[in-house]
């Protein structure tokens, strides 16, 4: 059982003339199989938080620990995506998906390995075009590799920053299943950032509400709906309704 | 031959070929536009006969001389003119090739031809400084071994000092892009040697340096260095913060980071650089054989011309231009194949003139 916990995070940044404050005194505590949803304007730091736990960059003052470890560096056990699929340009479809491997000196032929590597290329729709180079894929496809490339390395926490956000609206509501079926059998845990507010209540097991300037957690909600969820249930609704009214826009 | 418009679906959509496409996708060449590419394809083969019959029938200006090896070397040409044409009956892909270069084939015969006429012919452009193609064919050939030796040496220093710069700068490049210290420590000098054209050394450095070959490598591989330097740097530098995001959570190391994404990155610029390297090295190269060094094409122009051999001299910028053009073209493979994980967009395919 994996346990990430943050502990009265702050983080700063510093600008050209003043410093800026991120983030203000963030605690949560997550288990496996939980999937966090964290919702707020944009500035508010949503991608700060990830970008900490990812361990690309170190806190001002708190602290976060995995297992009780504190975090420090960046390590394949913390897999990130990024709203951008940040594809390597030069590396086809399949070197982008083992890059990883090769990195830590993975044998990439390595039987497991390979099925793994397969089996992934085949959910995603990609097995054709493992030749292709990124530049040759569609939105949805680039994204799907991002996914499976931090995916193959099974990470204990999986950090999700606006992965979808620039897809068109069917791509996404795919996605959005595939992201579930890979949490129903992971069972790891997952965080996502997303400034859609039906994004984050159809997939959360948990919604984070934060407000900026310093960014700071105005709301920790927990989601206890059965999945597959239904968007137009009267539940769904009121839930979101509740959260709108959180970031004050309620009616 | 004839049914080629007449297509069957299952035909069309499993054996699908780049030319075939492009075929389908534009108006359909049929009748008259088709024999007008046929005749297109045969212009070269028709200038070609026609450079001959100038060279044949027009008499020569007075006591101008003339040889056979003018026409073997036309009729050469002109014969890779009429194979080429045969192919393209044959293959589709020669065809789209011959029906765009061939045009340009044609304008080279012509262009031959008007020379030799006013050279040969009618004189109008004086002897000694215009020298017939004929005669420039010829000092090639009289003079073949000694030429080759020159070319020879040439070609050496030139890739010896090509290299040296090429690798050196790749080196302080990637330096000067990814780390901090070596860029505080490495970048004043460079602004300081490269603001200076590598020639200005040529008097010092024949001085100092052990050899003459030695110095001018040095010369040569000075201006490669700065413009490999420069553009590693720019090529590290332009690199976006999302792909080390995703490599360090990728589990690749910093040293990874400079060889699996840095350097990568930066290949369409390093490429850039080695273009660029090449071009002054080239200019490098001839400065330092017509000053310095005593051989080499650069050195053979100077003296031929010293002594009012401007066949000769011109037998010596031809070879250097094929020298040239060859390993530009080797670079451009080079790049084509480095780059292709790239898209080509060209201006053309969308209509711009």
């Amino acid at each position: 059982m994996n346990i990430l916990e943050l502990l009265h995070v702050h983080k700063s940044f510093a600008g050209a003339h003043d410093v800026t404050q991120a983030l203000y005194d963030i605690s949560f505590t997550l288990r496996d199989g939980e999937f966090l949803s964290i919702v707020g304007p944009s500035g508010c730091g949503k991608s700060t938080i990830l970008r900490l736990i990812a361990g690309l960059i170190v806190p001002t003052a708190g602290k976060l620990l995995l297992n009780g470890e504190p975090i420090t560096g960046t390590n394949p056990e913390r897999g990130m995506v990024f709203q951008r699929a940040a594809l390597f340009p030069w590396l086809t479809v399949e070197q982008n998906l083992t890059f990883s491997a090769r990195m830590m000196k993975r044998n990439i032929n390595d039987k497991e390995y390979r099925d793994e590597a397969e089996r992934l290329l085949e959910t995603a729709g990609l097995k054709e075009f493992r030749n292709d180079f990124p530049y040759q894929l569609s939105g949805g496809m680039a994204q799907r590799l991002a996914l499976i490339r931090t995916m193959i390395n099974h990470p204990k926490v999986f950090l999700l920053d606006e992965p979808l956000g620039a897809l068109d609206a069917f791509t996404r509501m795919n996605m959005q299943d595939e992201l579930l079926k890979m949490r129903q059998r992971f069972n790891h845990m997952m965080l996502m950032v997303t400034h859609d507010i039906d994004e984050a209540i159809y997939l959360g097991t948990r919604v984070i509400v934060m407000t900026p300037r310093p960014g700071r957690i105005r709301a920790d909600l927990n989601i206890n709906m059965p999945f597959p969820r239904v968007r137009t249930s009267s539940e769904f609704m009121q839930r979101r309704r509740e959260i709108l009214e959180l970031l004050d826009f309620g009616a | 031959m004839k049914d080629r418009f007449n297509f069957n679906r299952d035909d069309v959509f499993n054996n699908l070929t780049r030319e075939r496409l492009t075929e389908l996708e534009s108006v359909p060449r049929t009748g008259l536009r088709l024999v007008c590419d046929y005749l297109i394809c045969l212009m070269p083969v028709l200038a070609g006969c026609m450079a001959l019959a100038e060279y044949i029938l027009i008499p020569n200006l007075r006591d101008n001389t003339s040889t056979q090896v003018y026409i073997y070397f036309i009729a050469a040409l002109t014969a890779a003119a009429v194979i080429f044409f045969i192919t393209a009956f044959k293959s589709r892909k020669t065809f789209y090739i011959l029906r765009y270069k061939a045009p340009f084939y044609a304008l080279v015969f012509i262009l031959l031809a008007v020379y030799d006429y006013l050279t040969l012919k009618t004189g109008i452009l004086v002897l000694p400084y215009f020298p017939w193609c004929d005669q420039i064919l010829n000092a090639i050939i009289d003079d073949h071994a000694y030429l080759l030796d020159c070319a020879g040496n040439s070609i050496l220093l030139l890739f010896s000092g090509y290299f040296y710069g090429a690798v050196l700068g790749l080196i302080t490049g990637t330096a000067c892009g990814c780390s901090r210290t070596a860029d505080y420590w490495i970048s004043p000098f460079m602004k300081l040697l490269g603001a200076i054209p590598s020639p200005t050394w040529i008097p010092v450095v024949m001085v100092i340096a052990s050899s003459l070959f030695a110095g001018s490598v040095f010369i040569i591989a000075l201006g490669v260095w700065y413009a490999m330097t420069i553009a590693t740097m720019t090529g590290i530098r332009n690199i976006d913060r999302y792909f080390y995001d995703a490599a360090k959570t990728l589990g690749a190391s910093r040293i990874q980071l400079v060889f699996h994404v840095a350097l990568p990155f930066a290949v369409p610029n390093i490429l850039q650089g080695l273009t660029q390297g090449m071009s002054s090295a080239c200019m490098a190269l001839i400065t330092a054989e017509m000053v310095g060094v005593e051989s080499g094409l650069g050195w053979y122009i100077s003296w031929q011309k010293s002594w009012a051999q401007y066949g000769k001299m011109y037998a010596a910028i031809v070879l250097l231009c094929v020298i040239f053009v060859s390993v530009n073209w080797g670079l451009n493979r080079i790049k084509r194949y480095m780059l292709r994980w790239q898209e080509r967009v060209s201006a053309f395919d969308y209509g711009a003139v």
